[in-house]
């Protein structure tokens, strides 16, 4: 189904962030909405069709913008906003719906007066009223009628209460193309502010907001039970224990809760999906192994992910609409101001430490596309579950002594290369994206409602399985083919791996690893396939020595006697340097191809192949240096 | 005094802040600014506090707090 309705017109919601845009997009367009990064950025807009028999012609192309506190041309998002306004990207939308949170009419109104001033016909939709009620702030929706004009009026975007009216005053602003009045028509008038002129608009702010509630502004707030939440979990000895239960959780829930549906995914797929496959594809000729060897189990990794997504997407839609996860920001921020990351990095940098893939998912959580980017560049550092088995291995393997320390070590290089990363990130993309300040908006606590979770959680996996997928899907049939292709002996499909282009590849790469002390076949051959997966590492290992893949990589002899007579001869007599050097590689070189697919998805393929390129460099020069030190010990 | 030096619970009139100018203008746009009227409503991790604009609440870090200068009302 088509996420835009052709000739529709164009509304789209703007707001600050926290003000329930997201909540009323995914209520009115349902499944019917698709995201999207906005040309050359890494900002993310949501696009759905909005039906309702008010509208005309009962429907109209919704476009969800980035949160935005103000028009400042430093932040990306915030950009992206004004550009929509301003048409500077190609199209005006024909109707802008505001939506001021009546717990902070002051900054809703400055957002609106920058609005109203790029010129769009304006909705104003009133949401949080109850919020702000609790807390003993009321507003008075006729009396913003007087001072706004006539398209105000009260929305909640959770219930979905007042919907209908916001579809009503979209199609009479359609039909007016004069709908400035009130105070609002300050904007059409020569000789008014520009919308980038801060300060006329902060001072047409403050006046409308004396005029509603008097010469002292706004009145004295109550406390309520989310201040006396907060007193809690913004306290160091409650808050930052519950901040590392949170944490603990999310790592759990992208590998212990999310395995098993994984794992039955991988199942059905090697499994009935596999022989059904092979039973309907007439004959055995390459066409047969192209389709159930190549396109198939890319489709299967896929669809293993999936679950994974799913559930991640669920839990950050859960924390952030109950409010919490802006107090995890203020909880962790204290840790990772220092290499110029905002509070709530924290969040996908520790899922990264689970799974990369659900940790980009994460990124989304981040307030400013340049803390994104810099965040999803770093999580591929982030030693994910899929690589404890090869530490494992390698580790029991060269150092039986304590393999255990071996494998910490390999966690604490990895936050100490995140760390580094960051740090070199802050004096180059950061610089002058790290405000010297921390000022967080701490939004009411509120119940998540599951059908907004649900909604955001599916039209996000859905991107995932169709954009990320594709390049899996992709990915994994290259390498297939290169499998396939015989060079010299051997026939198409069927040929060993040796002797095929990707076993030639792999043969040709490894010379370039003889500084790092594993220049073997062998060795090159399992790092090729740790692109595909890194959970398949130890496996080719054991296939390439003809041996079966070890239940425990922590307990096989005889792989271990073959790896060490390998690293032995690689490395020319220094079988446990070239070992860590190869535990450093793979810790730190490229990470899976479904990781890679999801990033070019977010970050687009500049930053995902400059990524790789970082990742693999630094790992060569890292993996260098551990050898060519290790063998002087 | 500083905003960090303030009670708890105390009206505070905000008499200047000596912040880079993006923190300045993002302060303002919440409505901390010269010559506005806060609460302070919370004592942070690692020093820092929240205020009350009206039914807003917004939290700023420690060092933050040591550049804002009020008066208690």
């Amino acid at each position: 189904m088509s996420d835009q309705a052709d000739g529709a017109p164009v509304v789209v919601l703007v707001g600050n962030p926290n003000v329930g845009k997201s909540t009323l997009f995914n209520r009115v367009t349902g499944a019917r909405q698709r995201v999207v990064n906005a040309p050359r950025t890494t900002v993310e807009l949501a696009t759905g069709q909005w039906r309702d028999p008010l509208l005309p012609n009962g429907v109209v192309t919704l476009t969800d913008l980035p949160g935005a506190y103000d028009t400042d041309p430093a932040s990306p998002d915030e950009q992206v906003t004004m550009d929509v306004l301003t048409g500077v990207r190609g199209f005006r939308p024909d109707v802008a719906v505001v939506l001021l949170d009546a717990t902070a009419l002051g900054r809703s109104l400055y957002l609106l007066a920058q609005v109203a001033a790029a010129g769009v016909p304006i909705v104003i939709a009133v949401t949080m009223a109850d919020v702000a009620q609790s807390r003993g702030v009321s507003v008075d929706i006729a009396r913003l009628r007087q001072e706004l004009g006539p398209h105000v009026l009260e929305l909640d975007p959770r219930t979905g209460r007042g919907r209908h009216e916001l579809a009503a005053a979209v199609a009479d602003v359609l039909a007016d193309s004069a709908p400035l009045t009130g105070k609002l028509a300050f904007a059409g008038a020569a000789g008014l502010p520009a919308h980038d002129d801060a300060l006329a608009c902060l001072e047409w702010a403050d006046t409308t907001l004396r005029s509603l509630y008097g010469p002292a502004g706004l009145p004295r707030a109550s406390r309520t039970w989310s201040d006396r939440a907060d007193r809690a979990l913004l306290s160091p000895w409650v808050g930052i224990p519950v901040f590392l239960a949170v944490l603990w959780a999310m790592l759990q829930l992208v590998t212990t809760v999310a395995a098993p549906l994984m794992n039955a995914i991988n199942r059905l797929w090697s499994g009935p999906v596999d022989t059904t496959a092979r039973a309907i594809i007439p004959g055995s000729g390459w066409w047969e192994s192209a389709i159930a060897d190549g396109v198939l189990p890319g489709v299967g990794v896929v669809l293993s992910f999936a679950p994974l997504m799913a559930l991640t997407f669920v839990a950050l839609a859960l924390l952030e609409d109950s409010g919490y996860m802006a107090r995890a920001a203020v909880v962790a921020d204290r840790a990772l101001r220092g290499i110029g990351l905002n509070g709530q990095a924290t969040l996908p940098l520790i899922i990264g430490f689970g799974c990369n893939l659900p940790a980009l998912a994460a990124l989304k959580t981040l307030p400013s596309a340049r803390q994104r980017l810099a965040t999803g560049l770093l999580i591929p550092f982030t030693s994910c579950t899929a690589r404890l088995p090869v530490y494992l291995l390698l580790a029991s393997a060269f150092f039986p002594s304590n393999p255990a320390a071996v494998v910490f070590l390999m966690y604490l290089t990895s936050a100490a290369v995140v760390i580094a990363g960051g740090l070199i990130m802050k004096g180059t993309l950061l610089r002058g994206h790290v405000p010297d300040a921390t000022i967080l908006v701490l939004p009411s606590y509120q119940r998540p409602r599951a059908q907004s979770l649900l909604a955001s959680a599916w039209v996000r996996t859905r991107a995932f399985v169709f954009r990320a997928g594709r390049v899996i899907v992709i990915a994994l049939s290259a390498l297939w083919l290169l499998a396939a292709v015989p060079v010299g002996a051997g026939q198409f499909g069927t040929v060993a791996v040796e002797d095929s282009a990707y076993g030639t590849v792999a043969d040709a790469v490894a010379p370039v690893f003889a500084p790092a002390g594993f220049d073997d076949w062998r060795v090159a051959s399992a790092l090729l396939s740790g692109f595909v997966a890194k959970e398949v590492v130890v496996g080719v290992f054991a296939q390439s020595y003809a041996l079966e893949q070890p239940a425990d990589p922590a307990g096989s002899s005889k792989l271990d006697a073959s790896l060490h007579a390998t690293f032995a001869a690689s490395s020319g007599g220094y079988p446990k340097a070239a070992a860590a050097a190869f535990l450093v590689f793979v810790l730190m070189y490229t990470p899976c191809v479904a990781t890679l697919g999801e990033m070019r998805r977010q970050l687009g393929w500049r930053w995902t192949l400059a990524a790789v390129g970082v990742g693999l460099t630094t790992a060569y020069l890292a993996a260098v240096v551990v050898f060519q030190v290790g063998r002087l010990l | 005094m500083r905003l960090d030096e303030a009670p708890l619970g105390s009206r505070l009139h905000v008499t200047g802040a000596s912040l880079d100018a993006r923190s300045a203008r993002l302060l303002a746009t919440l409505g901390v600014a010269p010559g506005a009227h806060v609460e302070l409503v919370q004592r942070t991790a690692f020093g820092g506090r929240v205020v009350a604009i009206g039914a807003d609440r917004v939290a700023l870090d420690n060092g933050t707090c040591r550049k804002i200068i009020v008066d208690t009302l």
